[in-house]
């Protein structure tokens, strides 16, 4: 029997990338960092006629703080994120929820891209990018478009992008003045494991101690990680001393119909949405 | 297809071809004979096949051979000089952190990359980033102060 193979690709620019791309079939697809893919592969979940590599492409692994805000590029490794000293002072939730994925081995291997474009409802670094507005930059080889992070998600494992477009980068623009974030999630080991709830929380709050804005994320309990919009209507224009927390926590409870599945029943992922919720502001609140 | 490949192998440059779905793991252990790096889960979870690509820590496992193409690869082979252990295999040795061993090599690739980042990391940071390197004969306390000690014995190296 003929052993499986593939056709292998390695562009060196996103305009070849995405020229290669456009000429293959539907049974084709980027290699990013592999952690998913390549699992799946050995074990015979998916076939490829070609993959494209795009761990040549030295432009989409740099990280960049601009004026604007941080640039990740799209093929920055986890660990890249992790030990960002500069990153680290002032988005600290990033390189925190980077540094929680999987093991150091895997984040070297594993990029921020891939983890957004995987789409897992389990994804820990979605959560916290959401709640920091952040944008996906998406490039068809020829010109460039964006969509805010909390829209690009369509279905579980499914982001909007077509054939023969690639993620380039992930923007993150400056928090602004008054804004806090934060991420905590709920695993059953340390490493090598995944959330079974997460919830990163934002809020914007003036000199007069009102909050302004607010974001709260639910990860893992829904196909698409998204945010519990009635959950924030709650504390916007309220001051945060008088947060009515139980509400608040019952609206982001009810914004969702978690699964039961081997990691958790969708009662204990309910419970522990009040749970972290409650966790997330109170320590947004004191920060 | 089979791709030819060019990359540096413990300190030696070597040419192979290898085919695309060929992961690195398999590609150190059956066509350059290097069976020291060890596959155990063979889908990232145990870090026993770890080896270093330019210097970091990766999964061989995950890693296909044709990645490695103008990259420098460093295996548990690369380490002793002759009979002379390399300051981390030393450390295990004599912090008894070997058992059966078949975790070893992975470990070992795991604290040599954690230490060339942080020469003086603490035994939470050595904890956290070995923690993907698993032992199931759970010899994990003496492992990680095999790691901690080696980092005061590759200091005094330098």
């Amino acid at each position: 029997m003929k052993p499986y193979t593939f056709n292998y690709h390695t562009p060196e620019t996103v305009t070849d990338a995405c020229n290669i791309m456009a000429g293959l079939g539907e049974d084709s697809a980027f290699l990013a960092g592999g952690t998913d893919l390549v699992v799946k592969l050995k074990k015979g979940l998916v076939r490829f006629s070609d993959l494209v590599s795009i761990s040549k492409i030295d432009e989409l692994k740099k990280i960049e703080r601009k004026e604007d805000g941080w640039h990740f590029g799209a093929m920055a490794p986890l660990s890249a994120l992790e030990f960002h000293a500069e990153l680290k002072e002032v988005l600290p939730v990033l390189s925190y929820a980077a540094s929680e994925i999987g093991s150091s081995t895997l984040r070297n291997l594993a990029t921020i891209g891939g983890n957004v474009c995987n789409a897992a409802p389990s994804a820990d670094m979605i959560p916290a990018l959401i709640a920091l507005d952040a944008k996906a930059i998406i490039s068809n080889g020829s010109t460039t478009r964006e969509k805010l992070l909390a829209d690009f998600f369509v279905s579980k494992g499914q982001v909007d992008i077509n054939r023969g477009e690639i993620l380039t980068e992930i923007f993150v623009p400056h928090p602004a003045e008054g804004v806090s974030v934060t991420y905590m999630f709920q695993t059953h080991r340390l490493a090598m494991d995944v959330a079974t709830v997460g919830v990163a929380g934002a809020i914007k709050v003036d000199n007069d101690g009102v909050c302004q804005d607010a974001w709260i994320v639910l990860g893992a309990v829904s196909p698409v990680i998204g945010r519990a919009k009635a959950a924030e209507e709650l504390m916007i224009g309220k001051k945060v001393a008088d947060f009515q927390l139980e509400q608040i926590c019952e609206a982001a409870r009810n914004s969702v119909k978690p699964i039961t599945d081997v990691r958790a029943t969708k009662e204990y992922r309910s419970e522990m949405i009040s749970v972290l919720t409650e966790r997330v502001i109170k320590k947004l609140v004191n920060q | 297809m089979s791709h030819e490949i060019n990359f540096k192998l413990n300190d030696e440059q070597v040419k192979v071809f290898v085919e695309p779905q060929k992961a690195l793991v398999d590609l150190l252990r059956d066509e350059m004979e290097l069976t020291g790096t060890k596959e155990s889960c063979g889908d990232g979870q145990c870090g026993s096949c770890t080896v270093l690509i330019d210097g970091v820590p990766f999964n061989s496992c995950l890693t296909l051979g044709v990645a490695v193409d103008g990259k420098s690869v460093e295996t548990i082979e690369g380490l002793a000089q002759g009979e002379k252990l390399h300051p981390i295999q030393q450390a295990f040795a004599e912090n008894g952190a070997v058992q059966c061993g078949y975790c070893t090599p992975g470990m070992i690739m795991t604290a040599k990359g954690l230490l060339a980042r942080n020469p003086d990391p603490s035994k939470d940071e050595i904890r956290h980033q070995m923690a993907g390197n698993l032992c199931r004969c759970t010899g994990y306390e003496k492992i990680i102060d095999a790691v901690h000690s080696s980092a005061g014995m590759l200091k005094e190296v330098k």
